[in-house]
């Protein structure tokens, strides 16, 4: 046999020199396109099989090789085995095209993500298994058949097997095929091993097609050839079988993840096992170090789906879990995940007060075990609106569970809408911190009230309420301890942009937001200052000094924040600007500001007042009229 | 021991059929495969070298069966098909690297001193010779493994004279040893009468004739005389007859032919003459 695979071998490296031409126009190909459409090049290089059957006929070698001293199987075989080394050379060829292709794109495309080792595996997989099986159709044919018949005859699996890959290439995308490979990763493996069963399996059929005489050479084949079809059928139809075994109780997992949204939950173990089942399947998941691609993976597998502009963030098909991920800008790893789910709206709760909700906080505390708050939780049938959840580099995680409330007449006052938020913190495993958040309705006239309320919040509201979760997102200790490249991250999950002109300067992105960051020499956070502007200017026609002294009379030094806000909704008084900084020796200071423009002030004609008030660590400390 | 035996070997290809094909030939000895165009020679040929599936019948070359798998017989016949079965981009190095590997008793040196005989540049690929030299070397490959039987299908067919006298005397030399034999089909004929010690006549698929060739010259015999003098001698002893204004010249058994003057008979002229006679 080794004289036939000298000959075959040589007219191969005769015939196929184009092939360096091949891979690099397969390459170009595949850097201007996803990569698939060069898998078409292989169709091609197997359809040269045909040619090298119509080249040996054409010469009379066909013929003349039955007449040398080598078996049917030593013909046969080598036909094969070149074949093989074609399939082979086109697939290695195909990674390669597919690599360098792929690491321009990544160059050219930061949100472009190349494949990981488990994709190219599974991808080489099924490339080996789609053309072993062409080739098993393919080549019997060839040898069955002559002449124009065979030409004919060959070019339908040709054309097949040309769709089927690129179709094929296309379903490894799917998420059924990654929930499949990722919960059986070996599955791409037995695929490609069925193939080459079935390759072996043609062999003994072009064996027994190429044998004229000798019943019992042609009786051994067959037998071998039996053997091995029943083989490749008990593999597939197992593998087959936990297929569809897996892609079934994922589906019934995933259903019960976007079930999660509505909490009818009456036994505290439901509400903590459904806890678990979003955020095991993430933490346990995931870990510091791993990629983006491989956490792709693993969560496209459980069905969640990729931010095709930032693949770092990831969505349920709800809509109600989002996932992003953070990683370091140098090495690309992994250093921490951001989970939010939003499972219910907020609780309308009629004729609210402050006491309600104090008395609704007291409930919590900290140190208190997440089994007793689950527990808390359904005795008092209030559950979080949202649950968001953090897995830190150091793979500290942190959990916040977010309640909300809201009611129309607060404090007694008739269309009075506040906002009441609880957040509590845990670590997994006891509650750390518990902070609450009022946020009203300083709505300027019931008319105009009504208005606004009847179709869309107001801007003020809408302000108010983005101003509070700024503030209580951004200005707090856990953000100061943050080094400045891991808090501008977190601004840009916020949607906030960099100033061109200043590094440390960003902005929201309705641009009424402005956060600063200051830095020591160390490059690390001193201090964190935020300013937001949603008021506008209010203009008075004619008012004196007292006129407007009188106004803020009511605001004095010493009372805390909580009263000083209720104040101002009893007042109907809004700011236009609140800014807001925390410094890394804990200090925190808030200055609400509200500006006039008065027409005639004091008589003297056009000015603009402006009245600020400073609050420190939760009492106005300053206020100042200019 | 028989370099070949075929007994009742029949193939079937629908509108032709070779039917019942019953030849021996000895070892040592060549033999001639005559037959017109389509008559069955390079079929049988094919059958029996297993280049085509036999419908019935038994092959045994040197005394074992012909099968697929018998590779210690096809290690010592050499074969000469019809057309020049190498693939076109080989040269002649390439084509002894992969004999070598093919036969067990090839040899290089017997191969490169025919290609120099026959004046093949070794350099050149094989679609760049002409026929002839393409035929000649198949020839030169079929010589150089130390073959004892060569099977020889039409290798002389559109060659020049000069070339065909050529490799007729390089057969001459092949059979020097006493134990090498000789299977030739060609459908010329004065190259088989020079060569051959055994002739078959096959024609549409059936062996019409086969003998020594020397018997068969002295079986037959060419005789001149009037139809009168024809009819006196017995049918089945007429081969052929060719009546024309001078007289009739037949081809008759020679024992039938006392009183008449004979001349020799060629083996053209009786393969002609039994040719027609069939039809």
């Amino acid at each position: 046999m080794k004289g036939l695979l000298l000959k075959e071998f040589q007219v191969w490296l005769r015939t196929r020199s184009y092939f360096l031409i091949y891979l690099l126009a397969m390459t170009v190909v595949a850097c201007y396109t996803s990569g698939r459409v060069s898998a078409v090049g292989l169709g091609v290089l197997v359809g040269q099989i045909a040619s090298a059957f119509l080249v040996d006929e054409k010469c009379g070698w066909l013929s003349y090789s039955k007449t040398l001293p080598c078996t049917p199987f030593q013909r046969v075989s080598a036909k094969y085995i070149v074949t093989s080394f074609e399939l082979f050379f086109g697939i290695a060829a195909y990674i390669i095209s597919s690599f360098v292709s792929q690491s321009y794109l990544k160059s050219v495309s930061s949100y472009f993500s190349p494949p990981g080792p488990f994709e190219i595996y599974s991808e080489t997989c099924i490339l080996i298994a789609f053309t072993a099986l062409y080739i098993a159709v393919y080549l019997p044919l060839c040898f069955k058949l002559t002449g124009s018949k065979r030409t004919f005859v060959t070019l339908i699996p040709s054309l097949i097997y040309i769709f089927a890959l690129i179709m094929g290439l296309t379903v490894l995308n799917n998420g059924e095929w990654n929930i499949l490979i990722s919960n059986i990763k070996w599955l791409p493996a037995v695929i490609a091993a069925v193939g080459f069963i079935l390759f072996g399996i043609s062999l003994m059929i072009s064996v027994i097609i190429e044998t004229n005489s000798g019943d019992s050479y042609k009786n051994k084949f067959k037998k071998a050839a039996i053997l091995l079809c029943a083989l490749a059928a008990v593999i597939s139809i197992l593998t087959a079988a936990i297929a569809v075994k897996t892609v079934g109780t994922h589906k019934t997992q995933k259903e019960e993840s976007d079930n999660l949204g509505y909490f009818m939950l009456r036994d505290v173990d439901e509400i903590k096992d459904d806890y678990n089942n979003i955020y095991t399947n993430f933490c346990n998941e995931f870990h510091v170090g791993m990629t983006v691609q491989q956490c792709a993976e693993r969560l496209v597998g459980m069905g969640y789906f990729q931010n095709q502009t930032n693949p770092e963030k990831f969505y349920s098909e709800s809509g109600k879990v989002n996932i992003n991920l953070t990683t370091d800008d140098e090495t690309g790893k992994l250093t921490s995940t951001y989970v939010y789910c939003n499972l219910v709206e907020e609780k309308d709760i009629k004729n609210a007060t402050y006491e309600t909700f104090s008395n609704l906080k007291e409930n919590f505390h900290e140190g208190m075990s997440e089994d007793k708050l689950h527990l808390t939780f359904n005795q008092l049938e209030v559950f979080p609106c949202d649950i968001s959840e953090r897995l830190f580099f150091d793979d500290q995680l942190k959990r916040h569970y977010t309640l909300k409330f809201s009611t129309d007449e607060f404090n007694g006052s008739p269309n009075n809408h506040a906002l009441f938020r609880i957040i509590i913190a845990t670590d997994g495993e006891t509650v750390t911190s518990i902070e609450d958040t009022t946020i009203h309705n300083y709505g300027k006239g019931d008319e105009e009230t009504t208005e606004t309320t009847e179709t869309t919040e107001s801007h003020l509201e809408k302000g108010n309420r983005e101003m509070s979760e700024f503030i209580t997102n951004l200005c707090n200790e856990n953000n100061i301890k943050k080094t400045p490249r891991e808090f501008t991250k977190k601004l840009k999950k916020y949607d906030y942009t960099e100033s061109e002109e200043n590094y440390d300067l960003y902005y929201s992105a309705d641009g009424k937001v402005t956060v600063s960051l200051v830095t020591d020499s160390n490059d690390k956070l001193t201090e964190i200052l935020a300013v937001a502007n949603y008021g506008e200017t209010k203009y008075i026609e004619s008012a004196s000094e007292e006129d407007m002294t009188a106004i803020f009379k009511e605001i004095v030094t010493g009372m805390t924040e909580t009263s000083f806000q209720q104040k101002l909704s009893e007042l109907d008084l809004c700011p236009d600007t609140i800014k807001e900084s925390f410094t890394d020796n804990g200090k925190h200071r808030r200055t609400y500001e509200f500006r006039y423009r008065i027409e005639d002030y004091n008589g003297n004609g056009t000015a603009t007042y402006t009245v600020t008030v400073d609050i420190t660590d939760g009492k106005v400390t300053d206020i100042t009229a200019l | 021991m028989n370099a070949i035996e075929i007994k009742g070997l029949c193939k079937n290809y629908g509108r032709f059929r070779l039917d019942n094909i019953d030849l021996t030939l000895p070892c040592g000895c060549i033999m001639g495969l005559i037959g017109e165009n389509g008559a069955g020679k390079s079929t049988t040929i094919k059958l029996l070298l297993d280049i085509i599936k036999k419908d019935a019948g038994k092959i045994h070359i040197f005394g074992k069966e012909m099968t697929s798998d018998a590779t210690d017989i096809k290690n010592d016949i050499g074969v000469v098909l019809d057309e020049p079965c190498f693939p076109e981009l080989l040269k002649a190095s390439d084509i002894n690297s992969i004999m070598e590997k093919i036969y067990t008793k090839w040899n290089g040196e017997t191969f490169f001193s025919l290609l120099k005989r026959f004046d093949i540049d070794e350099k050149k690929r094989f679609k760049s010779l002409s026929k002839g030299m393409k035929m000649k070397m198949s020839i030169a490959v079929a010589l150089s493994h130390n073959a004892k039987l060569l099977i020889l299908d039409e290798p002389t067919s559109g060659l020049d004279p000069v070339i065909r006298d050529e490799i007729v005397e390089i057969f001459y030399e092949f059979t020097r040893n006493p134990m090498n034999s000789i299977l030739i089909s060609s459908h010329i004929v004065s190259d088989l009468e020079k060569l051959c010690d055994y002739i078959a006549f096959i024609h549409k698929g059936r062996l019409l004739l086969c003998d020594e060739k020397d018997r068969l010259l002295e079986k037959y015999c060419v005789i001149h005389c009037t139809a009168d003098e024809l009819a006196e001698i017995p049918e089945d002893n007429v081969i052929h007859k060719k009546e024309s204004s001078y007289g009739v010249e037949a081809i008759v058994k020679r024992y039938a032919a006392d009183g008449f003057e004979t001349s020799p008979v060629g083996i053209e002229e009786l393969f002609v003459a039994v040719i027609k006679e069939a039809k």
